[in-house]
């Protein structure tokens, strides 16, 4: 059973994963990528434990592979200060 | 618990102890190091772990310390630097005063004056000669003192040793559980802590406020969430946490991936993941130090509680605008803010608990709580499944008092006055208490169908603490058991396996004879869990 329904704006796009994310409750994080949304696919899956999340998205925002998408990704993966 | 209830009890009785109160009389002339604010154990003269201590079984790491003075003796066995304790602020236990001495001792928050110091040559081989002696037993001594006056037992208190030790188990590929390893253990494991006054575990980190007002942080720091100045993916020990000159940090609270610190003068820091303005720093970006969050400037911050990705703050003296939040807003998280908002990156205040005090709050996952000193529960946020979201909090009714409050991401449990554990919504796995469950509850503010009820298999023994982790949950009973129950598949149950578990296990943590001696204290992390036990030793 899916561990819950996540709205895809609701993601962290993650750089270093190349994957949009979001936290798994055993502290890992649930993770699809892009190209898996282009195919369609709305599971995405921690690889850590058994849990996965259904990912809510308009597939026309992925389908062409364009930049379309672009407006999902907020300015995530900041650089983070040092002090 | 009642101050004196650690004394009681009559003198040790355990095997080679003889005439106890004389020994410790004795050892308690040569017993005595001086400790260097620190300075690790292994410079000490005497660095000696003595087994078979007074947990027997699995020996854990322990921390014997003095409670006193500024620069306190302390007997340690333990790898990190550890500095004598002074006053510790136990606001952050979550009550108001008056009414937290009853049920949450402040055996931490004593400030006696110091006696004795010294570490001489002579009085090791003393020391030595006397464990040998008597077959290296633990020299563990009670007074009868039963009959005291409470404020005699507080005296005596003010003059003993703590000592503790601490366990952890479950998820720990990012280094939180603080055994150096980087997996998962199925079993609760011995932690070499600092003696440790508060502890809170978040996504994958952890804080630890030591005694003498230093903060400890250990585990993912990907965000900067440790706040140690640098961006760190696992840090598998404790490592002390920076702040400026002059600020004593008695407060701290860990999110899924931020990490919030309060002073005792009420000055608010933050650092970690401000992607959704949780830092409340007034813009979105991210810090691996500690930043105060000026807003609360010219306010005295009493608590702070970090969630997934919102952060509540309540205020002290306060009585309109008491809670403020901050962070993602989305699912009612802060209480009621545009909708068009997801969410806000400077502090605004919590409205509904006008003619209230509240003297507590608490937030995980996408839930929000606060505790009003008259023992009401209200909850805001994202519904705990069967209900809605909720963009104004709304009173609880329980018709029970409540005295603590830990969220989970679809469970909340309560305390009662009376030592009952209650449970709101749902583990993932299910609801634990069937056989005496009290129905589904409405709030007042029109939400209906939270299934509440009484955690079950209890059999009427009273509840003294509670811990909730993201799907799974922790408790202590009155007689020092703790049990675990929910989702278990990375071992956060502590039961030697990744099953989940509807009801509460017993979890083994050590074969103590006299838990009723000992002070145990639960923690959770998303999924990952620490418990404490803290014992009085009388001088």
């Amino acid at each position: 059973m899916s561990y819950d329904d996540v709205e895809i704006e609701d993601m962290e796009w993650n750089e270093e994963l190349q994957a949009y994310t979001y936290p798994c409750p055993c502290g890992d994080l649930f993770q699809i990528t892009k190209e898996e949304l282009r195919l369609g696919e709305e599971i995405a899956r921690c690889p850590s434990c058994s849990l996965f999340i259904t990912v809510v998205y308009n597939l026309e925002d992925f389908a062409d592979g364009s930049d379309r998408n672009r407006r999902l990704q907020p300015s995530k993966q900041q650089t983070v200060a040092v002090a | 618990m009642e101050n004196g209830k650690h004394h009681a009890g009559g003198e040790e009785r355990r095997n080679g102890v003889i005439s106890a109160t004389a020994i410790h009389s004795f050892l308690s002339h040569v017993f005595y190091l001086r400790m260097v604010d620190a300075v690790a154990p292994s410079h000490h003269p005497l660095h000696v772990e003595r087994d078979g201590g007074w947990l027997a079984g699995r020996p854990a790491p322990r921390v014997r310390q003095r409670l006193g003075g500024a620069r306190s003796a302390i007997h340690a066995s333990i790898p990190h630097p550890v500095a004598g304790p002074v006053n510790v602020n136990r606001a952050t236990w979550g009550r108001d005063p008056p009414r937290r001495q009853r049920w949450a001792p402040d055996a931490w928050s004593l400030g006696a004056p110091e006696k004795k110091r010294g570490a001489h040559s002579l009085q090791v081989v003393a020391f030595i000669l006397c464990c040998l002696a008597f077959k290296s037993e633990p020299i563990f001594v009670r007074r009868d003192e039963g009959k005291m006056a409470v404020e005699e037992a507080r005296r005596v208190e003010e003059e003993e040793e703590v000592e503790q030790r601490a366990w952890s188990w479950g998820a720990g590929t990012d280094g939180q559980l603080g055994t150096s390893g980087l997996r998962d253990e199925l079993i609760p494991q011995p932690v070499s802590l600092p003696s440790v006054s508060l502890l809170s575990c978040g996504g994958a980190h952890v804080i630890a406020l030591s005694s003498d007002g230093t903060v400890f942080t250990w585990g993912r720091g990907s965000s900067g969430q440790l706040g140690q100045g640098n961006i760190v993916n696992h840090c598998v020990i404790p490592k002390a946490v920076a702040f400026p000159e002059g600020f004593r940090i008695t407060s701290a609270s860990a999110g899924w991936s931020h990490s919030g610190f309060v002073s005792d003068c009420g000055r608010l820091f933050t650092c970690g993941d401000g992607t959704f303005g949780q830092l409340g720093l007034g813009d979105f970006s991210s810090q691996c130090s500690p930043i105060e969050v000026s807003y609360f400037a010219s306010k005295h911050v009493a608590q702070i509680a970090c969630g997934m990705r919102h952060s509540l703050v309540l205020l002290k003296g306060e009585i309109q605008n008491q809670v403020y939040g901050f962070g993602t807003c989305k699912r009612g998280q802060i209480g009621t803010v545009d909708v068009r908002t997801k969410s806000v990156n400077l502090p605004l205040v919590i409205d509904g608990f006008e003619n209230t005090e509240i003297v507590s709050i608490s937030a995980n996952g996408d839930h929000s709580a606060a505790l009003s000193d008259d023992g009401n529960v209200y909850n805001w946020g994202r519904g705990f499944r069967g209900s809605p979201d909720a963009y104004i909090p709304g009173r609880l009714d329980t018709a029970l008092p409540i005295k603590q409050v830990a969220l989970g991401w679809n469970h909340a449990l309560m305390l009662t006055d009376g030592g009952e554990a209650l449970m709101l919504g749902e583990h993932i796995c299910g609801f634990s208490s069937d056989p005496t469950k009290m129905g589904s509850v409405n709030f007042p503010d029109g939400r209906k169908g939270v299934v509440l009820g009484r955690v079950a298999t209890l059999n009427g023994v009273k509840v003294v603490d509670i811990a909730a982790g993201s799907e799974h949950s922790v408790l202590v009973t009155e007689d020092g058991s703790v049990k675990t129950w929910g989702w278990g598949e990375h071992g956060q149950l502590g039961l030697g396996d990744s099953g989940d578990h509807v009801l509460p296990q017993v979890l083994i943590l050590d074969q103590d004879v006299a838990n009723d001696q000992v002070k145990c204290k639960v923690y959770c992390g998303s999924g990952f869990s620490f418990a404490i036990k803290t014992r009085n030793i009388p001088m």
